[in-house]
C-alpha cells in the first residue's frame, strides 16, 4: 500500500523530470539549431566544453555569487527567524513583512530594483548622498553589478529561509532550553549548545536548497543585468540560456547543461555527506 | 490623399488573386487525393486538406507585444471579413521573449511556428540558414521597383528574398535645444565636440548623453552608425575575417569607453535607450534614437528638441544605420502560399495600410517610395525633415550579422565601457570573437 501511495509522485517525476533530463542528454549528443534538422555529433559538443573558457568563467562567477549568496542567506534567515521568534508584540507584523518579498514575482522586483538603484536618479544613491557617499552604477560597474544581485536576491529570498528557521525554532522543546536554565547556562550558550545542534536538520535543508538555487541563478541576471557589464554577471546558467536561445546551439547547450547537473549533483552529494556525518538524525 | 486600388478591396484573395490560387489548385489536383490524405509534407498539398477538413484555414501571425498593435488588427479585421476560409489570427509576446528569447524558437522546435512572422536583422539569419525563411520574391513580384534598392538588399540572401521589408527607421542623435541654448554649445560637427559637448552638459541630475550600456544586439545597432562614420566595417565582404582590428574601429569602440569614462554617459539605464523619455524628461542632453522616436516626443510638450548625425570622424563623412522590422514565411507552413497572398494583399498590392502603419500607426519611412511620398503631410515637422533630408540619405541597412558576431561586437563595447580596455583592445577583443565564429562558419550571408 505505501509504494502505492508513491506512485503518482514516481509516475510524475519521471514524466517531468527523468525523461527532460534524459532527453537533454540525448540533445547533447547532437548539432541542433532547434528551428532546423539535427545531426549526430557524439560527444564534441563534451570536448567544447572542457575547451570553453568563457564557460569556466561563467562557472566561477556562478561560484562567486553562490559562496556570496549562500553564507549569507543562511546567517540573515536565522537572524531574522531568531528575532521573530521571540514573544514580543507584533511579531507577526513583523514575520508577514520579512516574508511579503518572497510573495513578490522576481521579475517585479528586479525592474524595481533597477529604478532603486538607478546611478543618477535612484533612491538608494539618493540617501547615500546625504551622508557623503558619492553615486555608484550599482549595475553598471564591474566590481558591484554582482554584489549587487546577491543584495536583490537575498532581499527577495530570506523571507523564505526565515519561516523554514522558524518552524525549525518551533519544533525544539521548550523543556530543553528550561533544563539549561536552571543548569546556569546563559543565552549564548544555549544557543550555542541547544539551537544550533537542533536545528541541523533545517540548516541542511535550508543550505542545499540555496546552493542549489544559487548555482542555477537566472531570473535577476536577465532582468538586472544581461550578464553584463562585461560579463561581470554571466552565471553558468545565463551563459548556458544564451548558447541556446541566442545562438541557437541547442545540442551545444544541453551538454552545458548536463555538466552543470554533474556539478550540482557533486557539491549536493558532499553538502549532504558533511551534514550526515554531523549526524542529521540527531 | 490615397486612393483606394483594386488590390485594397478585402476579396483580393478570391478575386484579385487568381494567378497564385489557379496555381495552388492546380498543384493540389497533380498531388492527388492519395497525396493530400498521407499529408506528404508538401507545402501545397496541406491547405487543400485542412480545407476538406474544417471549411477553413487559420493562419498564425505572430509579433512582439507593441501599442502599434492596434494598427494591425483593423487590416487583420478586413482581410478575415472578405477571407472567411482564410482567416488570419494575430498572436504576439512579450518582446523578450519574442526577439532573442524562447517563444519563436520552441515554436518551430516543436513543429507549431507561425505560418508569418516578424523578424529584425539581427535574427533573419538564424531563420534563413536554419531553412525556414521561405522565398518571397513571388510575393513582391512586378512592385519590386516600387522598394529602395537597399531594403531589398538587405533582405536578400543568396540572390533570394527571405522577407519582407516594411519599415526603415534611421537613427540619429536627439538633442535638447534648450540645454545646448543655456550652454552656448552648437549641434557637434566632430567627436571631439560631441565628446566635449557631453561632458558640458553632464549634471549631477543630468547625463550629457545615452548611448546604450547594456550588452546585446541593440547596443551594436545603436554603435554602427559610429563605426560606419568613422570609416570602420566588422567583416569583409566574403565574410572571411573582421575588419575590426582597425584604428577606424578602434577610434570608434574608444569614443564610447570615453564617453563613459567622462561620466558622460550612464553606466545603466533603467529603461532601455530606445527609449526616447530620456530627452522628453530632461534625463540627458542628447541621446542615439531612431525616427521612432519623433512620435513619442511630440507627447513631451515642453522638451524642445532637434536631432543631428552621428558626426563623421578621420576625414569620413556621417553614416547612419535604419532598422526596421520584416515580415517573415515560414517554408515549411502547410498553409505557404495562403499566408503569401496575405502578406502580398497587405504590404505589397495596397498603399492603404502600409501609408497607415508608416506614418499614422508608427512614424516610420517606408520601404515603399510610393508610400514614403504619401507620408509628406504627416512628416512635416522639422524633425521629421531632419530625419528624411538629412538622416535617410546618408542610411544603411541594419547588417544582418549571425548572433555570435553581434555578441562579439557587443563583448567589444562592454570592455571599453566598463573594463577600461582601450579602443585597440577592444576592438581585438571584438575581432578575435568574429573570427573564431568565421572559422566554422559554411551557412549563407
Amino acid at each position: 500500500v505505501g509504494y502505492g501511495f508513491l506512485i503518482p509522485d514516481v509516475v510524475g517525476m519521471t514524466i517531468f523530470l527523468g525523461l527532460p533530463i534524459l532527453g537533454a542528454f540525448w540533445i547533447s549528443l547532437h548539432n541542433w539549431s532547434m528551428i532546423g534538422s539535427s545531426t549526430w555529433a557524439g560527444l564534441s559538443n563534451y570536448r567544447l566544453v572542457w575547451h570553453d573558457a568563457a564557460f569556466r568563467a561563467a562557472l566561477k562567477i556562478t561560484a562567486i555569487y553562490a559562496c556570496s549568496f549562500v553564507p549569507l542567506f543562511y546567517a540573515c534567515s536565522l537572524g531574522l527567524a531568531l528575532l521573530v521568534n521571540q514573544k514580543l508584540r507584533l511579531t507577526g507584523l513583523f514575520r508577514t513583512a520579512y516574508f511579503l518579498p518572497f510573495m513578490f514575482s522576481l521579475v517585479i522586483s528586479s525592474v524595481a530594483w533597477q529604478l532603486l538603484l538607478d546611478e543618477r536618479l535612484g533612491p538608494v544613491n539618493i540617501v547615500l548622498g546625504w551622508v557623503g557617499i558619492p553615486a555608484q552604477a550599482w549595475l553598471g560597474d564591474e566590481r558591484l553589478a554582482l554584489a549587487s544581485v546577491v543584495v536583490v536576491t537575498l532581499w527577495q529570498g530570506i523571507g523564505f529561509g526565515m519561516i523554514i528557521f522558524l518552524a525549525g525554532l518551533q519544533d525544539i522543546p521548550r523543556s530543553y532550553y528550561e533544563a539549561a536554565v536552571v543548569d546556569g547556562a546563559g543565552a549564548w550558550r544555549r544557543f550555542w549548545s541547544i539551537t544550533m545542534p537542533m536545528l541541523k536538520p533545517t540548516t541542511a535543508f535550508v543550505v542545499v536548497i540555496s546552493s542549489i538555487n544559487a548555482i542555477q541563478v537566472f531570473d535577476p541576471i536577465y532582468i538586472l543585468t544581461q550578464g553584463g557589464p562585461a560579463n561581470s554577471t554571466t552565471t553558468a546558467v545565463y551563459y548556458i540560456y544564451q548558447e541556446g536561445f541566442k545562438y541557437l546551439q541547442f545540442g551545444y547547450a544541453s551538454a552545458l547543461s548536463v555538466v552543470l547537473f554533474g556539478v550540482i549533483l557533486v557539491f549536493t552529494l558532499v553538502q549532504l555527506r558533511v551534514f550526515r556525518q554531523d549526524d542529521l538524525r540527531g | 490623399m490615397i486612393e483606394a486600388e483594386r488590390s485594397e478591396a478585402p476579396g483580393s484573395l478570391e478575386d484579385g488573386d487568381r494567378l497564385s490560387r489557379r496555381g495552388f489548385v492546380q498543384r493540389a489536383a497533380a498531388l492527388g487525393v492519395g497525396a493530400s490524405l498521407v499529408g506528404a509534407g508538401s507545402a501545397v498539398a496541406a491547405p487543400r486538406r485542412v480545407r476538406r477538413a474544417s471549411g477553413k484555414i487559420t493562419l498564425e501571425y505572430w509579433k512582439f507585444d507593441d501599442p502599434s498593435d492596434k494598427g494591425l488588427t483593423p487590416v487583420i479585421k478586413q482581410w478575415n471579413d472578405a477571407n472567411p476560409n482564410i482567416q488570419v489570427k494575430l498572436s504576439t509576446f512579450p518582446f523578450a521573449d519574442y526577439t532573442n528569447g524562447t517563444k519563436l524558437t520552441t515554436a518551430f522546435a516543436s513543429g507549431k511556428g507561425p505560418d508569418m512572422f516578424w523578424v529584425s536583422a539581427s535574427t533573419m539569419l538564424d531563420y534563413v540558414t536554419n531553412g525556414v525563411a521561405a522565398d518571397v520574391d513571388d510575393v513582391v513580384g512586378s512592385s519590386r521597383s516600387k522598394y529602395s534598392k537597399a531594403a531589398i538588399a538587405a533582405v536578400t540572401v543568396s540572390g533570394k528574398m527571405k522577407a519582407i521589408p516594411f519599415e526603415q527607421s534611421p537613427m540619429g542623435i536627439y538633442y535638447r535645444t534648450d540645454f545646448f541654448d543655456s550652454a552656448g554649445i552648437k549641434p557637434p560637427k566632430t567627436w571631439d565636440d560631441l565628446r566635449a559637448a557631453a561632458k558640458e552638459l553632464t549634471t549631477s541630475k543630468r547625463s550629457g548623453i545615452v548611448i546604450e550600456p547594456s550588452p546585446g544586439a541593440y547596443s551594436d545597432f545603436a554603435w554602427w552608425s559610429f563605426l560606419w562614420s568613422a570609416g570602420g566595417e566588422v567583416v569583409d565582404p566574403a565574410w572571411k575575417k573582421s575588419l575590426l582590428e582597425t584604428p577606424q574601429a578602434a577610434a570608434a569602440f574608444q569614443l564610447w569607453g570615453d564617453l563613459v569614462r567622462d561620466g558622460s554617459a550612464p553606466k545603466k539605464l533603467a529603461t532601455a535607450s530606445n527609449d526616447i523619455g530620456h530627452i522628453g524628461r530632461g534625463d540627458t542632453a542628447m541621446q542615439i534614437c531612431g525616427l521612432w522616436g519623433v512620435a513619442v516626443m511630440a507627447t513631451f510638450k515642453n522638451a524642445p528638441y532637434s536631432v543631428f548625425p552621428v558626426p563623421g570622424n578621420g576625414g569620413h563623412g556621417p553614416v547612419s544605420v535604419y532598422g526596421g522590422w520584416m515580415q517573415m514565411l515560414n517554408k515549411h507552413s502547410k498553409n505557404l502560399e495562403a499566408a503569401k497572398a496575405f502578406t502580398r494583399w497587405q504590404w505589397v498590392t495596397q498603399t492603404k495600410f502600409p501609408h497607415t502603419w508608416a506614418c499614422v500607426t508608427n512614424t516610420e519611412f517606408s520601404t515603399r517610395a510610393d508610400v514614403r511620398a504619401s507620408c509628406a503631410a504627416q512628416f512635416d515637422t522639422p524633425q521629421h525633415k531632419i530625419f528624411q533630408n538629412k538622416l535617410l540619405p546618408i542610411s544603411r541597412a541594419e547588417p544582418r550579422y549571425s548572433s555570435q558576431m553581434l555578441t562579439a561586437v557587443s563583448d567589444g563595447l562592454q570592455a571599453s565601457m566598463f573594463s577600461g580596455k582601450t579602443g585597440e583592445q577592444s576592438a581585438k577583443i571584438a575581432a578575435d570573437g568574429v573570427n573564431r565564429f568565421l572559422a566554422t562558419y559554411k551557412g549563407a550571408h
